[in-house]
């Protein structure tokens, strides 16, 4: 499958998998997105996933847990996850509702995508 | 208190409630409620119109302005005929969720609204409705952007 058929925004650098989240998605489509992504970890040799946030204005429960579990797969499939792009206002808003409940102690953050693809 | 509908939306499948939270924001960008409030505001639309999709199937929002004698707010009306909740105190409960779900939505909503409110009939309906005040400093200019420029020179004797 080549990741230009994708029909949502999930890329392989390297051996990186960048997954960049814009504007608003609905439910199958980030249901769409986590397939896609294990799929990928199962068909390439890749060491890592990004998923970036930064395209994204509010993250609700629902999409927090999405992410986070995508990213506790891709762990148990041996590839190295992170969070990257949280914009400050989404971060805050996710501080104030609870990062522990919503699980986001359990993966790695970083500021953009960059920081893991150089 | 006045009240004047702004819209409303009827949420059914997940691309209204993509259209819910985009519509929650304009307005409550519009209203001049900032960055933060504006965030938290379209999170909680976001959680109820989902809680409407998951548990009722079906229902609508109403978008209104409020004004009473010195203030405006953003009052979000989400309505449904599903099921209803028995036990209203539970479900309130941070952490607690009928489904595999983390249970937060209607806390989090509680948490970031200034008013909020909860009717329901078991095998009638839910109607959960919202109101947030804009902040008076809200509502002004922006800060003037400092300027280093114009500190640069030798310090105030
Ligand atoms: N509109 C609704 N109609 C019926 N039941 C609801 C509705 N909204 C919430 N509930 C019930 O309240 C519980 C808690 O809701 P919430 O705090 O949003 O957490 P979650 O959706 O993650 O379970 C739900 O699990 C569900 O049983
Ligand atoms: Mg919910």
């Amino acid at each position: 499958m080549n990741e230009l058929e994708l029909n949502v925004p999930v890329l392989v650098i390297k051996n990186t998998i960048v997954v960049a989240l814009q504007f608003d998605l609905n439910d199958r489509m980030v249901q769409s997105i986590q397939d896609q992504v294990l799929t990928l970890i199962e068909q390439r040799n890749v060491q890592r996933l990004v998923i970036s946030v930064a395209g994204l204005d509010v993250i609700d429960s629902f999409l927090a847990r999405m992410l986070v579990s995508t990213l506790k797969m891709a762990a148990m499939m041996g590839v190295q996850g992170f969070l990257a792009g949280i914009k400050p206002y989404v971060a805050l808003t996710l501080v104030d509702m609870g990062l522990e409940r919503l699980h986001l102690f359990d993966v790695k953050i970083v500021s953009s995508v960059e920081d893991v693809v150089v | 208190m006045q009240e004047q509908i702004l819209e409303e939306i009827p949420i059914k499948n997940d691309y209204d409630a993509v259209r819910v939270r985009q519509a929650v924001r304009r307005r409550a960008l519009e209203m001049g409620f900032s960055m933060i409030a504006q965030t938290k505001i379209s999170t909680v639309a976001s959680e109820l119109a989902r809680n409407i999709l998951n548990y009722a199937e079906e229902g609508s929002i109403r978008i209104s302005k409020v004004t009473d004698a010195n203030r405006q707010g953003l009052k979000l009306v989400f309505q449904d005929n599903g099921p209803g909740i028995r036990d209203v105190a539970q479900a309130m409960r941070n952490g607690y969720s009928s489904t595999m779900s983390l249970g937060m939505g209607l806390a989090i909503s509680k948490k970031f609204s200034n008013v909020f409110d909860i009717q329901t009939t078991e095998g009638k309906g839910t109607t959960v409705t919202v109101t947030n005040w804009v902040k008076s400093h809200e509502n002004r200019r922006p800060p003037r952007i400092f300027n280093p420029a114009k500190f640069s020179g030798s310090p105030a004797k």
